[in-house]
């Protein structure tokens, strides 16, 4: 109710309301001695509000804005764009999402280089073929355990392997293995393509498989140090050099690539768990 | 004959008035025309100029805002559509600019005054009146435009549209972009807000 009042006085005040209206506010004032101070104190604020009216010349000629536009080439811009950049927009960022995805999944595999571990050659003897048509380049990275020779520990320590490139020992420890290895997924993508190298070459494996068991000891007991040396690996790619075939053995083999793993610090390896009908090579 | 002739006299009145309408001239200015754009600026210049000078009190300011006013809407002239007036168009651009040059001019000013150490008081008060006119007058108007300086963006707005330049409450609803009823609840606020900031300012004095 006071709102609608003080509405009415403010309206009256400043010559907002009609006629009608106004007539009717007017008679009420003179029995409300407030309002009607009220009113008359808003009136003085309106006089002195329009007196306000008048303000200095101003200075600003045509001459400024020619140019504060034309002196800077300003130019009315093209309605024409704004909706194709609401078009653009999206198919921009899909792009950008597309190719973001792209260069954070896309690893190359380059030169896998395969190692065995202690685990695989324990179980049974080991011989390892290095297809011909691989040996060039990229140059692999193999070593080999004979199966004579079953003096490795429990718990494996390290593995030796030889860069065939530069002809010198490398190792990893193979404490480091968990760590070394990816998520299932990056597994499974990485088995498909190695099992289907593995069908291409399985004929070639059983026909070399009757000279594995002729193949000789790679390491001459090296019984103590639970690994192969990096003579012993030498030795060995020597030997897989004289085309033995790999058995069938239930192991895990590693790949290794060149590539390094920022968060490890190693090479990027990935473990295969099926080493049936397998071929290693480059 | 003499009906023929004053018919096309009257068409010939009529294609010159479309001629010289704000929105054939914006249009011309659109395609490149900048002399039809001086044409608006001529026109319409001192209304951007009084609102100008009315929310910042500072000429030099004032026109600073016209400039940018001008600017902008010459940058801008696509945008504007032919429904709204130019004038009414022109305000909003106005008005916003008021807004962003109240937000960097609070701060300046609080820098000012704190250097001067209240010594700027008459001159961001804006008194530019004859020293003889009447004191009690004056000291009113004075008090009245500290209390219009004081008042938050958005209803000095409202003051200045309404009670000072007298404009339609339906022109103070387009430029705002709110109805007509909407635009009275703002003035109603803006009044009180303002009676509220002068009553202390005249009991002090």
């Amino acid at each position: 109710m006071f709102e609608k009042k003080e509405d009415k006085l403010f309206g009256y005040a400043f010559g907002d309301l009609d006629e009608q209206d106004a007539q009717v506010f007017e008679a009420s004032l003179l029995k409300d001695e407030v309002s009607a101070e009220e009113v008359k104190f808003l009136q003085s604020i309106k006089g002195d509000l329009a007196s306000f009216r008048d303000i200095p010349e101003m200075q600003y000629s045509k001459e400024r804005l020619r140019s504060a536009i034309l002196g800077q080439g300003l130019k009315p811009s093209r309605p024409g764009f704004a909706w194709f950049n609401w078009v653009l927009a999206p198919g921009a960022a899909a792009c950008v999402v597309a190719l973001g995805y792209v260069l954070m999944n896309g690893t190359s595999r380059k030169d896998p280089t395969l190692i065995g571990v202690p685990e695989m050659a324990s179980n049974s003897g080991v011989g390892i073929k290095l297809p011909e048509q691989k040996l060039t380049k990229p140059e692999p990275i193999v070593a080999t355990k004979s199966e004579s020779d079953n003096s490795f520990p429990d718990i494996p320590s390290t593995v030796w392997a030889s860069d065939a490139s530069t002809d010198k020992p490398t190792y990893r420890m193979t404490e480091k293995r968990d760590k070394v290895f990816r998520t299932a997924d990056r597994r499974s993508r990485t088995k498909a393509p190695l099992l289907a190298m593995m069908e291409s070459k399985k004929s070639a494996v059983e026909m070399a498989s009757e000279s594995v068991k002729t193949s000789a000891s790679l390491t001459g007991g090296n019984g103590g140090g639970g690994a192969t040396s990096p003579g012993a690996a030498s030795i060995a790619r020597d030997s897989v050099l004289k085309a033995e075939p790999l058995p069938s053995v239930d192991a895990t083999i590693i790949m290794i690539d060149k590539d390094q793993d920022s968060g490890v610090g190693a090479p990027v390896a990935t473990e295969v768990n099926d080493t049936k009908n397998v071929v290693i090579g480059g | 004959m003499i009906r023929g002739l004053t018919m096309s006299l009257k068409a010939a009145t009529t294609a010159r008035l479309d001629l010289d309408s704000d929105e054939s001239l914006v249009k011309r200015a659109r395609e490149g025309d900048f002399d039809a754009f001086e044409v608006l600026f001529d026109r319409h210049r001192l209304l951007v100029y009084r609102f100008a000078y009315q929310m910042v009190n500072k000429r030099d300011d004032a026109e600073d805002i016209v400039q940018e006013a001008f600017v902008r809407a010459y940058q801008n002239l696509h945008r504007y559509r032919d429904e709204a007036k130019f004038t009414t168009w022109l305000l909003r651009i106005v008005s916003n600019l008021c807004t962003d040059q109240a937000r960097m001019g609070t701060r300046r000013n609080n820098l000012e005054q704190k250097e001067a150490k209240g010594a700027l008081d008459w001159m961001t008060t804006g008194s530019f009146e004859n020293p003889i006119e009447n004191l009690e007058q004056d000291r009113r108007r004075v008090a009245l435009r500290k209390a219009i300086m004081a008042l938050p963006e958005h209803h000095r707005q409202m003051i200045v549209m309404r009670d000072i330049e007298e404009r339609e409450y339906s022109e103070i609803a387009e430029v705002l972009g709110c109805t007509v009823g909407g635009a009275k609840l703002r003035v109603l606020r803006a009044r009180r807000a303002l009676r509220d900031r002068i009553t202390p300012l005249l009991g002090e004095d």
